[in-house]
């Protein structure tokens, strides 16, 4: 556990630093509130808003960093059926303010929840289209693995701290144009109790791997979860 | 517009929903805690050196729930995932054994098997755990003697049964398979990990 820890970190701190050399690299605040309604056994709602502002960017003046600009603005909203325990497929609609034309997006996802002795990993597999005016048409195939560790005990129980290593890959086609992104997250987590848990993560995101740009982007995040 | 309408969209929620006076409420607080050898009184410990004369470091668990303090001993013995569950002051409770559907008698299995099929159109079992309850000396003869006197057997199988959903169950059989109880399980929320 220590060493993918280690792992995880060095993947944050060596990515980071060599982004700030000569790429593309900006670093900001990224909040986030995450509500869930439980309509019955099965069915479950989900309503999401998330801002990203740009505190440092390298692309700017000197004189211009510390800043603090909007960077995106993103609303969303799941339906999620279970089909099995752990197991559910979500509907999501998603809009995005930011500068110049908003955009809308579908997204479809699977998610598989496996219950292990003392952790629980998860498999999120998300297709998503994105719709934006003037623009081309953006689709993308997402695999999301993530993993929650107790830090007390072998369950995370209330009042207690845990851990949450994230890994996703992103293929985006748009306009006749391929492109990879890849995410990196790892989230410290407090539950409050069995309706509200917040995280404090460090979300470290670089595409442009095909496309000329290269870019790295690296938020603190602070996210607010609250099931009713 | 991005700071603005976010801000907005906060306060269209609270007024919706009227969340955010709620936020952090308290809950009845049940917590298990990674403990060392020496915080768990002697009475635990040699009991469970009695009773498994090898095992190596167990992992000791404080556990606080609606019926007070106890102590959990969990370590693998023999390839097994073992639970052993202590009161306040060390006195055994009961002994939990993670076991496979292979090491259930094939009678016992039978039973089991009849209840899931007349109950459920498909069954998962996910995890079988061989319960023994009963007086301290007897627990401690049972485990290194096998002298089954005055211990009591159960399984409880965690297992997904199938109607017209698919449910995650809890379920207690007595040591010759009949059914006693069961509740359903809820996962606890995964918001954080599928939105």
């Amino acid at each position: 556990m220590k060493k993918l820890f280690a792992f995880f970190t060095l993947i944050l701190v060596v990515g980071s630093l060599s982004a700030q050399q000569n790429q593309i690299f900006f670093t900001g605040i990224f909040p986030e509130v995450s509500l869930t309604k439980k309509v019955n056994d099965r069915i479950k709602l989900n309503f999401k808003a998330e801002n990203q502002e740009i505190i440092f960017n390298n692309q700017d003046a000197q004189s211009e960093n510390p800043q603090f600009t909007h960077y995106r603005t993103d609303l969303m909203m799941f339906f999620d059926r279970s089909i099995r325990p752990g197991v559910s497929v979500a509907l999501g609609l998603f809009h995005r303010f930011q500068e110049n034309e908003d955009g809308n997006r579908i997204i479809q996802q699977l998610a598989i929840l496996q219950r292990m002795r003392n952790l629980r990993i998860n498999h999120r597999i998300r297709t998503d289209q994105t719709f934006t005016r003037n623009d081309d048409l953006e689709v993308r195939f997402r695999y999301r693995f993530s993993m929650e560790i107790p830090l007390e005990g072998d369950e995370v129980d209330p009042k207690e701290f845990y851990l949450v290593l994230s890994e996703e890959p992103i293929f985006r086609y748009k306009g006749g144009d391929f492109e990879i992104e890849n995410r990196t997250a790892i989230a410290l987590g407090k539950l409050f109790n069995s309706q509200e848990k917040l995280e404090w993560a460090l979300d470290y995101r670089t595409d442009g791997y095909i496309q000329e740009g290269f870019r790295t982007r690296l938020w603190m995040k602070i996210s607010y979860y609250y099931n009713f | 517009m991005g700071v603005d309408s976010f801000l907005k969209f906060i306060v269209i929620l609270n007024l919706t929903f009227g969340i955010f006076p709620f936020c952090f409420s308290q809950d009845k607080i049940e917590k298990e805690t990674r403990i060392k050898p020496r915080e768990v009184p002697s009475e635990a410990k040699i009991w469970l050196q009695d009773a498994f004369e090898k095992i190596e470091k167990p992992k000791w668990i404080l556990e606080y729930s609606q019926n007070g303090k106890s102590f959990e001993a969990k370590f693998k013995y023999q390839d097994h995932f073992h639970s052993v569950e202590f009161d306040s002051l060390g006195n055994i409770e009961d002994v939990e054994i993670e076991i496979d559907q292979s090491e259930v008698a094939g009678d016992v299995w039978k039973v089991i098997q009849s209840y899931f099929e007349s109950e459920f159109e498909q069954v998962k079992v996910e995890k079988i755990q061989q319960q023994f309850s009963g007086a301290k000396s007897n627990l401690e003869d049972f485990f290194d003697e096998e002298d089954a006197d005055g211990v009591m057997t159960q399984y409880e199988i965690v297992f997904q049964g199938k109607n017209v959903e698919w449910i995650l169950w809890e379920a207690l059989f007595d040591d010759s398979g009949k059914f006693i109880s069961k509740l359903k399980v809820q996962i606890r929320p995964n918001d954080n990990l599928i939105f």
